[in-house]
């Protein structure tokens, strides 16, 4: 026979309602008289912990295996949301740091880095429309640079922007733009990567046979276009690029007070050329993402790794349930003898579960910490874990154990007090 | 030895549906392991699709161009001089661009990948079928063939259709397999002739070279940086697969993430593995006690459940190789990423399975000892 609980503290009657060392919220005299109640209270919770806890420590080795599997389990969906949540940000970081209401592309734009470009007179043409307050032009181009005096060569994002104005949100953007108006200088990217050359303020460059230094940071690092970035005024791109300086790859719009955006887009799209489309700033961060989440295979690989930790978790916890119901009929057999309603039984169950699972959660968190502030500071994504994050692992985390409770638990109902004699 | 396993498969085989049930939990890990693999080699074998396509001995690219993702050019004068280098019987020059393609379900312009070349049916540059075929197709008329593999963002192209390639309509001339990476969604194919048209200055991306029969590939290749300014690297086509993937692997996480990813369902395969054995053997200690108390040793115990260990093993590695099939398939067509099972994968995984299952079974021993015979009276 397996060790079980009632063998090292056997459950006693008493006048007062107490079974062995727990007090139960109800009097035993009602469940028998046919008073059942399915879900515990709060105050029968002490005991189904309790019971649930003596029980899983019963056999620390297994329970130290399970707790670990579902560690393991919930540690990858940690990581698969937290890269997914991060990498979702960083695709628009760049629109992030600007203010705008509209965005103006060229008709082939499926991501911010298209090759396409398109005449600035759009810009013109949106404010004759009365919607709107400004207009700014942002290129984007990606180039091969001369690194200075080494000759490697790195490959960059070059980013032409216009004065300010109003538009500029990012402080390091803004305070690039006096440093630029220096000639033969840009600002780099601090979260390049090696392979764009050194990015330190004094470091030169050489592209399209013209050397730059660069004389100022700010942070963008996103390496899934290039391997670093730097910014240049929009008048200095076209020398830089062999771009028509005529054209820009993304025309920003701000909107007057109090119009709508998707009338504005409406009426903008309605007054420019053919080869243009418009999007309100929404649309665009919906379509930049849907682009890297539905378009690439990142999201679907994401997607079906987060689907099958969810089913280890849950099987693992199941299979924990499964074997200490199946191994304690006996003792849930006493528990009805002597009176105990389902609310004990069942909720024993589920504080199993919930100890098994939440078990596990707690070194998922903890590693997923660890790890995640090395992820961040290797790819500088923002994959710091974050309170939505946790809150949303603890939702997930109390769905497995319900829902593996749930499957599980019923088959106490089997334990038969009459197999006792 | 033999009465040992007997007794183990004995206990195992009895109940046919716990059988499946604890194969199916032993499963799990298998399939994680392979799922894991799986996307790492797909990711791997669709960024160096190229080099595994190339019909030739050897490739000659820009030393620049560190990996296939790279778009710097050779000069085109390069490729008659390699062709004049001792050994070379042919070279094929390969262009390779970006062109906007308007699908023609939602008019929307996307950015699809175009590799063009002499539509030579003998020196086709890639294998995309049959040569005949192909080389037929490009030579007969303007168009392109449309690489049916490509991501639906293109929408529903098929042979005849005139599709706008860059705003210019022009005709479909047929389908061939290829497949995108996680960079590029879609290719289509053009003749050097149709692309030089349209792009006269284009310099090729690469040379393929087809060596003279006899001819050596180490001095063909010395032969051709010799004969070249000295700015181009020869690969043989398995080389240049090999740096592809090095590339990728050096340049991406990705080896780390799948890597944490097959390490996990280890782990999670040897828990479950033990989660199994020990309910097995807590459900069978009544029996084991008997047999203690009649006089087997512990080791004989230990050898049925180790045997048991290994049984499951098997059992449950061919229940997540069916599973894993499946899913490969499922996501490969989602993905379009060339995802499948293969021989050395395979092997990797059964043994990773071995080793769990029997770390497994030997935490589960110390199950065996709460089997007392006292109990039984």
């Amino acid at each position: 026979m397996p060790p079980f609980i009632a063998r090292r503290r056997p459950p006693v009657e008493s006048p007062s309602g107490d079974v062995g060392a727990y007090r139960l919220s109800e009097p035993l005299a009602d469940s028998s008289a046919g008073t059942r109640r399915t879900w515990p209270l709060l105050r029968d919770l002490k005991p189904c912990v309790s019971v649930a806890v003596a029980n899983l420590f019963d056999q620390r080795a297994r329970l130290i295996a399970a707790v670990s599997g579902v560690a393991v389990s919930l540690f990858l969906l940690l990581l698969q949301i937290s890269f997914v949540t991060a990498f979702s940000q960083k695709v628009t970081e760049l629109y992030d740091d600007f203010d705008f209401d509209i965005v103006i592309v060229p008709d082939s734009y499926q991501i911010m880095l298209s090759f396409d470009t398109m005449n600035r007179i759009v810009l013109d043409i949106a404010r004759a429309t009365g919607d709107v307050a400004d207009t700014y032009g942002l290129n984007v181009d990606v180039l091969r640079w001369k690194i200075v005096p080494t000759d490697a060569e790195g490959r960059s994002m070059l980013i032409g922007i216009d004065a300010p104005a109003g538009f500029v949100r990012d402080k390091a953007i803004r305070d690039a733009w006096p440093v630029l108006r220096t000639p033969h200088t840009l600002v780099s990217d601090r979260y390049s990567q090696k392979g764009a050359g050194p990015v330190t303020p004094g470091s030169v460059v050489e592209i399209n046979d013209e050397r730059l230094t660069m004389r100022g940071q700010f942070k963008l690092g996103q390496f899934f276009y290039s391997e670093g970035a730097a910014l240049v005024r929009n008048v200095d791109f076209p020398r830089l690029t062999g771009r028509d300086p005529r054209n820009i790859s993304i025309g920003l719009v701000k909107l007057n007070p109090g119009v709508s955006p998707e009338k504005a887009r409406e009426d903008i799209a309605a007054a420019l050329p053919s080869g243009t489309r418009v999007l309100t700033k929404s649309q665009l961060e919906k379509q930049e993402r849907a682009y890297f989440f539905s378009t690439k295979p990142i999201g679907f690989i994401m997607d079906i790794s987060m689907i099958i930790s969810c089913l280890i978790g849950g099987v693992i916890i199941l299979q924990v349930l499964s074997t200490e119901i199946a191994n304690r009929m006996g003792e849930y057999a006493v528990l009805k003898a002597i009176g105990a309603g389902p609310a004990l039984i069942y909720g024993i169950g589920l504080s199993q579960a919930a100890v098994v699972s939440f078990g596990g959660l707690a070194p998922a968190l903890v590693l997923g910490w660890l790890v995640l502030a090395v992820v961040q500071m290797g790819t500088h994504l923002n994959t710091g874990l974050a309170l939505p994050i946790v809150l949303e692992m603890c939702g997930i985390t109390a769905v497995l154990a319900a829902a593996a409770a749930a499957i599980v638990v019923r088959r106490v109902d089997r334990a038969d007090p009459a197999s006792l004699y | 030895m033999g009465e040992m396993v007997l007794l183990g498969l004995r206990l195992l085989v009895h109940d046919k549906r716990r059988l499946f049930a604890m194969s199916a939990s032993i499963a799990v890990g298998v399939v994680i392991m392979f799922v894991q693999l799986g996307l790492l080699e797909g990711i791997l074998d669709a960024q160096a699709i190229v080099a595994r396509l190339v019909r030739g001995d050897l490739m000659v690219m820009n030393q620049a161009r560190v990996d296939l993702q790279h778009w710097d050019t050779m000069d085109p004068y390069e490729v008659a001089q390699i062709a004049a280098a001792p050994g070379v019987a042919k070279v094929t020059p390969v262009y390779e661009d970006h062109v906007g393609l308007t699908d023609p379900d939602g008019n929307n312009i996307r950015r699809i990948i175009v590799f063009a070349f002499p539509p030579d049916a003998d020196s086709l540059p890639l294998d995309l079928g049959d040569p005949k075929k192909v080389s037929a197709a490009l030579e007969g008329a303007d168009g392109f063939l449309y690489d049916v593999r490509s991501r639906p963002i293109y929408g529903q192209i098929r042979p005849g259709m005139n599709i706008n390639i860059d705003r210019n309509p022009l005709p479909v001339l047929g389908l061939v397999r290829m497949g995108p990476d996680i960079i590029n969604d879609g290719n289509i194919f053009m003749s050097e002739g149709e692309w030089l048209s349209r792009r006269p200055w284009a310099h090729p991306i690469m040379a393929v070279v087809r060596l003279a029969p006899g001819a050596s590939i180490d001095k063909v290749r010395k032969a051709i940086v010799e004969q070249t300014p000295g700015d181009v690297a020869v690969y043989t086509p398995a080389q240049a697969r090999e740096r592809e993937i090095a590339s990728t692997l050096k340049s991406s996480p990705i080896g780390l993430i799948f890597g944490v990813g097959v390490i996990a369902g280890m782990v999670i395969g040897a828990i479950n593995g033990y989660q199994v054995l020990y309910t097995e053997v807590s459900d069978h200690l009544t029996q084991l006690a008997t047999l203690k108390a009649i006089g087997f040793a512990d080791r004989f115990l230990h050898g049925a459940i180790m045997a048991q260990a290994l049984a499951l093993s098997g059992t449950g590695f061919i229940v997540g190789v069916l599973v894993a099939l499946g899913l490969d398939a499922y996501v490969a067509t989602a993905t379009r990423l060339p995802i499948h099972i293969d021989p050395r994968t395979a092997a990797f995984v059964c043994a990773a399975n071995l080793v769990t299952c029997a770390l497994a079974g030997g935490l589960a021993l110390r199950r065996v000892g709460a089997a007392d015979p006292a109990s039984l009276y």
